[in-house]
């Protein structure tokens, strides 16, 4: 079942049927794609580099490890774990968007990152991979894009091999009321002009702060986790709790 | 935020930065994956280099270590300008466990960079005018480390020859033979007194 029960769901604040949301999210990231990169800097002021680099530092990647970096889009995740891996090992960029998946490939490819590293269009509620076969899956600002997040958690639950992690690093909820005002008029004020201005498309950037307000609040996604067959999952709230890291283990 | 974390995203960025600078237009090309633990006595969290191209740097690092290096941030500058590995270990500035050789090759990368401002300046300000902020720079350097030393060199001589607060070199030496000539005597009473024990 969708998120919103009834066969509906968010897509932002709006109430759409669940077979529409995968369609409507793709269509916003084929419009952001090809910005997306300078974008996350714009917005975050760089700060999304120490969320990603705290995520790959948890993640604690060895050599020879299978990684899945789920909603992969431009490949930021994958070509750090690319050298952790190394020859031995195989990282997979997966995403159900292919304008992202070939902006990840092309900038990757132009980096040198290559030789282990796959790409793969898929959606994360019915992955294409066997059962247990991942020893790592990370899901960096994916998952609240996904229509049903139960279904996407049992499908990573299943292909995560006994003894290996998900990370899943997603907007959340701040801790402090003076945060969530500043972080509430920074997002639904200045983000969508941003958009406007150097993507050239404010629709796409206010359905991403909307997403990011329906998205479930940390002890929410923790729970869901957990009832998804993931065992000790926790999080660490970042820059207040603006982001949060979920971590989850299959034993 | 994690200080560890941001620590080894700035030393990356800053890593990935100078190498633009190395005389070899590919310097990593032979390095394959290597991993070199750095415990610097001026951070309280081990840095992990993963050598591949770009370099890679995390606080937190799963998997062997090919090579472990303790030093100071003062004695990787000196190891930066070329001074011997064995000597520093002899100095105890330096420990290394693991692959000696990769440490030479690490001393290696990072003492053939040269920094060279004027390139992006030129971008800014111009040619001539770049060079001149250039030149200017490096005299500035280079007279601040002189007098630096200078005031150090006098510093050493005001305590030790106006003030008498400090030894100079003889008396150390001097000093120290004592303490071995001491250390020796304390041996060798230890030894009788061990013997007379045994006997009674």
């Amino acid at each position: 079942m969708a998120d919103g029960g009834d066969n509906k769901t968010h897509f932002g604040y709006q109430q759409v049927e669940a077979d529409k949301k995968a369609e409507m999210v793709a269509d916003v990231f084929h419009s952001v794609a090809s910005k997306y990169d300078l974008m996350n800097d714009v917005m975050s002021f760089g700060v999304h580099r120490y969320w990603k680099r705290f995520t790959i530092e948890c993640a604690a990647a060895r050599p020879g490890m299978k990684v899945l970096d789920l909603a992969g889009g431009t490949g930021d995740l994958t070509a750090k774990f690319a050298h952790l891996v190394g020859a031995t090992g195989e990282v997979v960029l997966a995403d159900i968007n292919d304008s992202m998946l070939k902006v990840g490939r092309a900038k990757l490819q132009d980096n040198g990152v290559v030789g282990n590293v796959s790409y793969v269009q898929a959606n994360a509620e019915a992955l294409p991979f066997p059962d247990n076969h991942f020893d790592i899956i990370t899901i960096a600002f994916g998952l609240r894009n996904v229509t049903d997040k139960a279904k996407a958690l049992r499908s990573m639950q299943r292909v995560l091999k006994p003894g290996g992690k998900l990370l899943v690093l997603e907007f959340s909820k701040p801790k402090n009321a003076l945060m969530q005002k500043a972080y509430d008029f920074y997002s639904f004020k200045v983000i969508p002009q941003m958009g406007g201005m150097i993507a050239g498309d404010k629709e796409s950037y206010l359905y991403l702060s909307e997403s990011i307000r329906v998205h479930p609040d940390q002890e929410t996604l923790k729970n869901m986790m957990l009832e998804s067959g993931f065992d000790q999952a926790d999080y660490v709230n970042m820059t207040n709790g603006v982001v949060a890291l979920h971590r989850g283990y299959k034993f | 935020m994690q200080i560890a974390t941001l620590a080894a995203g700035w030393l990356e960025t800053a890593l990935a930065s100078l190498l633009k600078f190395h005389p070899d237009p590919r310097p990593l090309a032979s390095w394959q994956g290597q991993r070199i633990q750095l415990d610097l006595a001026e951070l309280k969290f081990p840095l992990y280099l993963v050598i591949t191209d770009p370099i890679q740097v995390y606080s937190r690092c799963e998997g062997p270590i090919d090579c472990q290096l303790t030093l100071s941030l003062a004695t990787l500058g000196q190891l930066r300008r070329g001074d011997s590995l064995s000597e520093l270990i002899k100095q105890d500035r330096l420990t290394i466990e693991g692959d000696i050789q990769l440490a030479g090759k690490l001393a290696h990368l990072l003492g053939a960079i040269e920094p060279d401002l004027t390139a992006p300046l030129s971008k800014l300000v111009g040619d001539g005018m770049a060079y001149r902020l250039d030149q200017l720079a490096r005299n500035g350097w280079q007279q601040g480390a002189e007098q630096l030393s200078r005031l150090q060199r006098h510093s050493g001589t005001f305590l030790r020859d106006e003030l008498q607060l400090a030894p100079c070199a003889t008396e150390l030496a001097q000093f120290g033979q004592e303490i071995d000539a001491l250390a020796q005597r304390v041996a060798q009473l230890d030894a009788r007194l061990s013997r007379h024990q045994g006997v009674e």
